[in-house]
């Protein structure tokens, strides 16, 4: 075969394949030996270039190119064959390269030209994102070294990015809280606590290899000190459909030692799952299976479809259907246990909760000593509860004096010292301002108060709670019985630094009494001028006795006036404002610019509108049959017989003449038309003066009804109260009420003591009032109709008076003011300063407390010593912050007949009921044995269910929370 | 095939191990597509030193049939290396897509190339003549005209037309350019069978010196199939690269471009 390829000098072309360039008559084997130069130019002039020798030119051209030729050169030196110029060509190594540049080209002015005219770099985008951030269009929005401009994102490769600032744009719609970033979201502290719980319970773990290389190759404990941001986890860009919550098991041993590969085999077993404290609600399932509900249905006390027989009966899945509520308590407690909450099953003691009570003071002995307390009704034998220590102790010093008092038999105070003695007429003055407080400004100005003192902050609905909307009425009407010249004692004492506070901490200025202080002020007429201590002439008369008892009840006024057209004035301001009589209507106001004689015919025609009720006594009194008298001490100096307030709500009646007065008023009539038929003693201990000690309602929780008469004592003595308002012959123990003499009072033994010495010394006096105060006691507990007692009358809970307190009375599951008083003396447990808060909080949970809300509901202890009350059963809220979230609903149909006992089997462990004793909810015995990871494992492996970290558990444990868009209304 | 297994077990091993420190870097609350990308960008680079080696040949970088295995067998670990950057799915932005669509098609024709530059030389060496490429169209020129030399000068001595007409009508055509490229891709001898045949059904017709001329011919038709032989081989050696380092240049281009896009919204992830 003919060889082609020869690879002799002489016989072979320079081809400079490595060139980019080659002779263009090379493919026709004609190529030059020259070649082109590196451009491209064809370089090739002749075949030889002659050298000269001896003066004669010599061809030298190559013997590959046929040596030397037979013509020789030309004269002139010159090579006789001239090449002809080529055109050369590329070699293809060239031509590659070319196409090579080229195509870079192109795709770099692709680049350029789609990021010059992409809009808002768009284009640049890896991948669209999830549906929910889609309408993020611009990268500003998500990446924070984005500003806007088109080709910021060029300066952003060399400016160091901001992963912080990048994951705060996160959480402008995903709030989670101010330790978002910290793993799971929460504080270190926190899961210092964490770890540690675990590690006390799968103890020490060593890092298997790999982990140990990762933290010395790729540690990660910088990167959690750091912060662990939103993009360590959630991949953007990866398409609409992507799950950003999906997290690979690997990411959760990222920080977990304790590592393993399938949740099968080596999952850690359970640590008393699900069980990590005792239960809110104090549930004994154990007794209530075996003993209460077979015992309740034994009895037959309720129909057998309110008992529980089957888990659903109590228990319901939730409305995200992975955790089981508790259904409420009217659903499946209520049948039982609502007569535990009102009282009804209640044996001994009062069934409401005494929220004002006037404390029994030793009245003979102060007076005696002459300790100025003003009047006291010397039946009054309250103990003073831990409710009025925390109302009157809203600051060191009265704390200090109730500390004093607390060594104090308040009603035995013969041995008592002249400090103690000072104490308590200063500690007597303190309850008469709180009530006085009470009745006559806004009973959040006095909770105010109470907060302040706390340093705890107190809004408005929980002064209501705390309050029980009492109506002022029920403060007034007590006042009225208890020291119907509170006022005017209260007027000449001074207010002390009660009202002063009040008025301070209103920063509206809208204490009425204040208002209208300042109001009579700037008219000339001094609202703080103090009372004499003795009667008045004035006051002896009936004019002026009106004058004085308007002072008394009309505490709004609080003042005394001694000129007639002071008296006007008054009467002007008085008429000006509106009021609510005692049948809740509102009057007054632009109405009590017409006549007395409109009023009252108004009056009378409500009056003849009533649908039912005994006839008003009123009706029986007659003009001629009051005494002038009467008039002055019943408030109605500022009535005149053509006119006057007749609907004053403290006033009330009072003011009107018998003339103006409605028919109806039981209480005024009362007063009137049977004067000759009362005894001082009924007037002086119930106040019911007019009222017949048989068939009178004393202590009408609407209307006051006890306005002392001059015979009963003069209004304004502040001395002692009882000396002239009651006769001297008036024993103390008849002022006891029928609960009082039924009921046994526990009462301590020096109590006791001072108690049966202070009946000795009054036992000769007693003879006669005896018998009209037991009648009286007995009638100023029944309602006016029907004849039963007050708490008898609050059959289904709220507020009422007995004896000497101002009572409520649950009203149900879930009662506002127990709870409120709960959760407010529950914060405040066991804080030095307001350690008054204490006694009320140990009261309310005590085991015969009324409500027994803490029967059921759980105690824990709180930061600082406060107390918490677990109002609610678990709740998915509860379980927020847990790791573990098991889905019920799922296995709800992969159970057999053991139900629900698949998984919780009930465990006879004793001592369910013990653990409440105490106020730590980690020390618990649960009711159930625990579930154990072999019972999910069955299930839960590589062939049958998933078995993935976030199956189970959840990274965030905190609430992501999305706050609600921040629309301005339209304009 | 030692050495074929030799050099996949390396690059087995090497990526099992890169595997493994890419799930230590995500276990390690990091983004594994950074390490992975930079790993895949490295591998990248390592490919563009073969072509450094190329264009230094008179340095003593070892030899070149080392760095074309290493290049090979890099290449295929660029592949897995992919794989795990991309979670093995389609790219979702316009510029993944270009980046995407590069690299597949600097990959196909790096193996293909892979493929060729495996199977084709063997079969160049079973050729008895060493040609270089680029000396093909010259060595064809001369045949063309050797043949024309031998085809004229017979019919200007025997006055027949027989040679003649089977240079004008055959030879002419076949020696002008390369002729039967698939032909000889596929390793078909059929192409050089039938002109033989052709040529053969001639001698009955000639005389000796005809003959001899013939014979002449023949060795040169002969030469002819076996250049163009090389000419397809080693065409389709060179040919593909034309594919393969274009669109490596644009898949540089673009890889940096991407670079430069990720670490400006990288969010600070590392």
């Amino acid at each position: 075969m003919k060889r082609l390829q020869l690879f002799d000098f002489l016989k072979n072309a320079n081809e400079r394949p490595n060139e980019k360039w080659v002779c263009g008559r090379l493919e026709s084997g004609k190529a030059c030996r020259v070649g082109p130069n590196r451009r491209g130019k064809c370089q090739a002039t002749y075949e030889c270039v002659p050298s000269k020798t001896g003066g004669k030119w010599h061809c030298l051209r190559s013997l590959s190119d046929g040596g030397q030729c037979q013509e020789g050169p030309l004269a002139d030196g010159t090579c006789c064959n001239p090449i002809p110029a080529c055109k050369p060509v590329r070699t293809l190594r060239a031509k590659r390269g070319a196409v090579s540049k080229w195509v870079a080209i192109l795709f770099i002015g692709f680049v350029v030209l789609t990021i010059s005219y992409a809009s808002n770099t768009q284009l640049l985008m890896p991948g669209p994102m999830t549906t929910a951030h889609s309408p993020l269009s611009k990268c500003g929005d998500c990446h924070s070294n984005i500003t806007g401009g088109q080709f910021d994102w060029l300066h952003a490769i060399v400016a160091s990015a901001n992963p912080r600032k990048d994951s705060d744009a996160c959480l402008t719609c995903h709030k989670m809280g101010p330790a978002a970033l910290n793993p799971h979201g929460l504080a270190s502290d926190k899961l210092e606590v964490l770890t540690k719980r675990l590690q006390s319970f799968l103890g020490p773990t060593s890092a298997p290899m790999s982990a140990r290389v990762r933290n010395v190759v790729f540690p990660v404990q910088n990167m959690s000190a750091a912060g662990v941001f939103c993009a360590t986890c959630h991949k953007e860009h990866q398409g609409k459909k992507i799950d950003l919550k999906a997290m690979a098991d690997v990411r959760c041993q990222s920080c977990h030692t304790v590592q393993f590969d399938s949740f099968q085999n080596d999952h850690p077993k359970f640590n008393k799952y699900p069980f990590r404290r005792r239960t809110r609600v104090n549930f004994d399932h154990s007794k209530h299976f075996g003993d209460h509900i077979p015992k309740t249905l034994a009895k037959n006390k309720v129909t057998k479809s309110t008992i529980p027989g089957v888990c659903a009966d109590c228990h319901t899945i939730g409305a995200e259907k992975r955790h089981m509520d508790v259904k409420p308590f009217a659903e499946m407690c209520s049948s039982c246990h609502l007569g535990q909450i009102v009282g009804a099953e209640r044996a001994t003691g009062p069934k409401g909760i005494a929220f004002f009570t006037l404390p029994g003071l030793d009245v003979a002995t102060l007076k005696k000593r002459n300790a100025a307390i003003g009047e006291w009704p010397e039946q009054a034998e309250a103990e003073l509860t831990p409710l009025m220590k925390l109302l009157i102790g809203w600051d060191e010093g009265r704390r200090q004096l109730l500390n004093k008092l607390s060594k104090l038999d308040l009603l035995d105070l013969s041995e008592a010292t002249a400090e103690e003695i000072a104490a308590v007429e200063k500690f007597a003055w303190e309850v008469k301002f709180l009530l006085y407080a009470l009745s006559t400004t806004k009973t959040s100005d006095v909770m105010k108060r109470i907060s302040s003192a706390t340093g705890t902050s107190v809004d408005p609905d929980l002064i209501a709670k705390l309050t029980a909307t009492m109506p002022r009425d029920v403060l007034v009407s007590a006042q009225r019985e208890w020291l119907p010249n509170l006022s005017a004692e209260i007027a000449k004492r001074g207010y002390g630094d009660w009202i002063t506070s009040i008025v301070n901490t209103n920063e509206s200025g809208a204490s009425i009494s204040s208002f209208r202080a300042r109001k009579y002020a700037a008219q000339g007429v001094s609202d703080l001028e103090p009372i004499s201590e003795k009667p008045t002439a004035a006051a002896q008369t009936g004019r002026s006795g009106k004058e004085g008892h308007n002072v008394a009840l009309n505490s709004d006024t609080g003042n005394r006036t001694n000129s007639k057209k002071q008296k006007e004035r008054l009467v002007v301001a008085q008429s000006s404002e509106l009021r609510i009589n005692k049948f809740g209507e509102i009057v007054g106001g632009s109405e009590s610019s017409g006549s007395a004689d409109d009023r009252s015919r108004n009056e009378n025609k409500k009056s003849t509108e009533r649908p039912s009720g005994p006839p008003p006594a009123r009706e029986k009194a007659k003009p001629a049959e009051r005494p002038s008298s009467d008039l002055a001490t019943s408030g109605d100096e500022n009535a005149k017989p053509e006119g006057g307030q007749t609907d004053d709500l403290l006033v009330g009646d009072e003011n009107a003449t018998p003339e103006d007065r409605p028919t109806d008023d039981v209480r005024v009539g009362d007063e009137k038309s049977k004067p000759a038929e009362r005894t001082p003693g009924d007037l002086a201990t119930s106040g019911d003066e007019n009222a017949k000690s048989d068939d009178r309602q004393t202590d009408d929780l609407l209307v006051g009804d006890d306005i002392p008469t001059p015979e009963d004592g003069p209004t304004d003595d502040v001395r002692v109260g009882d000396e002239k308002g009651l006769p001297a012959d008036t024993p103390a123990d008849n002022r006891l009420t029928r609960e009082e003499k039924s009921k046994p009072k526990k009462r301590s033994p020096k109590t006791l003591a001072g108690d049966k010495k202070r009946r000795r010394k009054s036992v000769d006096e007693s003879a006669k009032r005896d018998t009209d105060l037991k009648a009286k006691s007995a009638a100023s507990n029944r309602s006016a109709t029907s004849g039963i007692d007050a708490e008898t009358w609050a059959e289904f809970g709220g507020w009422y008076r007995q004896d000497f307190s101002i009572l409520y009375k649950p009203t149900g599951h879930a009662d506002g003011f127990l709870r409120a008083w709960l959760d407010f003396t529950g914060r405040l447990f066991e804080k030095a300063e307001t350690n008054l808060a204490s006694p009320v909080f140990n009261l309310l949970t005590a085991k015969d407390a009324q409500g027994q809300c803490t029967k059921c509901h759980s105690v824990d202890s709180g930061s600082g010593g406060s107390r918490k009350i677990n109002w609610k059963p678990s709740s998915i809220s509860t379980r927020a912050s847990r790791f573990t979230s098991f889905a019920h609903e799922p296995h709800f149909g992969l159970l057999g007949e053991k139900g629900c006992l698949t998984c919780h089997d009930v465990s006879a462990a004793a001592g369910y009921q013990d653990t409440y004793k105490a106020h730590d909810p980690n020390i618990f015995v649960s009711n159930f044995k625990p579930v154990e990871q072999k019972r999910c494992a069955t299930c839960h492996g590589k062939n049958v269910a998933r078995e993935d970290c976030l199956l189970c558990h959840k990274y965030h444990v905190t609430d992501v929370k999305t706050p609600i868009m921040t629309t301005k209304i339209p304009k | 095939m030692r050495r074929i297994i030799r050099n996949s077990a390396i690059t087995a091993i090497a990526l099992v191990f890169l595997y493994w420190l890419i799930w230590l870097y995500d276990a390690g609350l990091r983004d594994p597509r950074f390490f992975d990308g930079w790993i895949l960008f490295c591998g990248m680079g390592a490919q563009l030193l073969f072509t450094l080696r190329k264009k230094l040949p008179h340095l003593p970088l070892g030899r070149a049939t080392a760095w074309m295995q290493t290049h090979i067998y890099i290449g295929y670990a660029v592949i897995v290396v992919f794989g795990f950057h991309t979670g093995i799915s389609l790219p979702d932005g316009l510029l993944e897509w270009v980046l995407w669509l590069l690299f597949v098609i600097v990959v196909l024709s790096g193996v293909i190339g892979a493929y060729l530059s495996w199977s084709i030389p063997p079969k160049l060496k079973q050729n008895s003549e060493r040609i270089i490429f680029e000396g093909i169209p010259a060595l064809r020129s001369e045949l063309a005209r050797e043949v024309d030399n031998l085809a004229t000068h017979a019919a200007d001595r025997a006055g027949s037309p027989t040679i003649s007409d089977l240079y004008v009508n055959v030879l002419h055509g076949f020696f002008k350019r390369p002729r039967n490229l698939f032909a000889h891709l596929r390793g078909s001898g059929r192409p050089l069978d039938r002109i033989s045949g052709e040529i053969g059904n001639l001698e009955r017709y000639l005389d000796k010196p005809g003959k001899e001329t013939l014979d002449a011919i023949k060795d040169l038709v002969v030469a002819k199939d076996n250049l163009d032989f090389e000419y397809a081989h080693q065409g389709v050696l060179k040919t593909w690269l034309f594919v393969h380092i274009p669109a490596t240049y644009g898949l540089i281009v673009l890889t940096v471009l991407h670079v430069a896009i990720v670490y400006a919204f990288s969010s600070g992830a590392p």
